[in-house]
């Protein structure tokens, strides 16, 4: 996990491990008592590992988020970069610039704010966008920025590049994750009912214990699976 | 042609015509005319009277990204100048449409990918109604001379119920709301293999103990 994540995002480490550590519990007690005895011996282990599933899941979700929020920013970097471009080649001054752009991208928003902020309270420009872009997520929205505030730059500082690199790491782990998941839900309802067959388990409570515990584990491949999302 | 791409290209002529010098709400008005609906609507309000922001709301709130992005690349054209956004959004333009393409073409591959999991939930289907069918008697194969209990009918509504939750999962991943397709797919496929296996099923069970 990239704690760097956590930082931009504002979130204390020792917050989330606890929110972690509380999820998991909640959800390992939940499962516990859903499941009943279907599961036999392998009822502790089973549930152990489901925990430490819901912990990882908790934990990983600021590096999710701040990988979505990089690919919103990356693909808005694109506009932003342009719009910043007419505006300095026709104000030919660098604090109006960022006074007049208005990115769609919350976060991104949010940091232009922030410099427009500073500026105006009498910060020099390169100094107050350097400030402000530590908290953006994408490197090629921080690299328009900066080029606008320090360099006068007009030249295009697009985002395409990135926006390529995140797609086809996206499309990469999907085809990782996509056939783990196939697989997942292929054979767990087959083990389950071959796991009833075996141990002669026909009561209907038993029955629907073991479909408690499929769901489970079916859902949780499903969050672990679907992490990702492509650019486009 | 996609409606997107439609858009994407009528929203790039007029920034190619603001380059050249037009005024912005000249070139919306002539160039998206002949475009889509929603093109032809915003260039009726610019005829009206109306101001760019309000004429091009229905591009940017399209829904589409990449037309809202080059939409709204336009409506900022009066805080600085047509001639230099008509320049710099005709680059931004020609990034827009090959995103809109890998878009398009990533749908080709999703519908390959949903095909793909019917496949599999099919499959599924089968192997589970095969499982829940034979396993009640494959299990009652042993030689510890207990009877086996017989409660094949409550298996096989159990097993069809996580087949359906297993299937439903999947196509939720898959394809969205179309995820009652999957579970439609196994269920068929579960019925009919189970109606193919049931005389297996309904073999009495005889007791091995003391058989040589």
């Amino acid at each position: 996990m990239k704690f760097a994540s956590l930082e931009v995002l504002g979130i204390s480490l020792w917050r989330i491990v606890a929110l972690g550590l509380s999820c998991s519990a909640f959800v390992g007690i939940v499962l516990g008592l859903a499941t009943g005895d279907a599961l036999g011996q392998a009822k502790l282990a089973t549930l152990l590992v489901i925990a430490a599933l819901v912990f990882y899941i908790v934990v990983s979700s600021p590096r999710r988020l701040l990988d979505q929020q990089r690919v919103a920013q990356a693909r808005e970097s694109l506009l932003l970069s342009a719009s910043a471009q007419a505006c300095l080649t026709v104000t030919a001054s660098r604090t109006k610039t960022f006074l007049l752009i208005r990115p769609r991208e919350p976060s991104l928003g949010a940091a232009v704010k922030e410099a427009g902020r500073r500026i105006l309270l009498g910060t020099d420009v390169a100094a107050a966008v350097e400030a402000s872009s530590r908290g953006i997520a994408s490197y090629s929205a921080a690299a328009a920025l900066l080029s606008v505030a320090r360099t006068n730059a007009r030249e295009f500082v697009g985002g395409d590049e990135e926006s390529r690199g995140l797609a086809a790491a996206s499309e990469l782990s999907m085809e990782t994750k996509l056939p783990v998941f196939m697989t997942i839900c292929f054979f767990t309802p087959i083990m389950v009912v071959l796991y009833a067959v075996f141990s002669h388990t026909y009561q209907p409570e038993r029955l629907v214990e073991l479909g408690a515990f499929e769901f489970a584990v079916i859902d949780l491949g499903y969050y672990l699976s679907a992490a990702e999302r492509s650019p486009w | 042609m996609n409606t997107e791409l439609v858009r994407i290209l009528a929203l790039k002529k007029v920034l190619e015509s603001a380059s050249e010098g037009m005024g912005m709400a000249q070139a919306v008005a002539r160039e998206l005319r002949r475009a889509e609906p929603l093109g032809r609507e915003s260039a009726r309000l610019v005829l009206l009277g109306h101001s760019l922001a309000f004429a091009l709301r229905p591009l940017v709130e399209s829904g589409c990204e990449e037309v809202s992005m080059l939409a709204s690349l336009i409506v900022s054209a009066p805080k600085s100048s047509s001639t230099i956004i008509g320049r710099s959004g005709g680059i931004l333009a020609g990034t827009l449409e090959r995103w809109v393409k890998a878009k398009e073409s990533g749908k080709l591959q999703q519908k390959a990918l949903r095909f793909r999991s019917l496949v599999t939930c099919g499959i599924l289907g089968a192997v589970t109604a095969m499982v829940a069918s034979v396993g009640p008697l494959v299990g009652s194969l042993d030689l510890t001379g207990t009877p086996p209990p017989t409660s094949s009918a409550t298996l096989l509504y159990s097993a069809s119920a996580l087949a359906a939750i297993s299937s439903g999962m999947l196509g939720l991943f898959m394809s969205g709301r179309s995820f009652y397709l999957n579970v439609a797919v196994t269920l068929g496929v579960f019925i009919l293999v189970s109606a193919i296996a049931s005389p297996l099923a309904n073999v009495p069970t005889v007791s091995l103990w003391g058989v040589k």
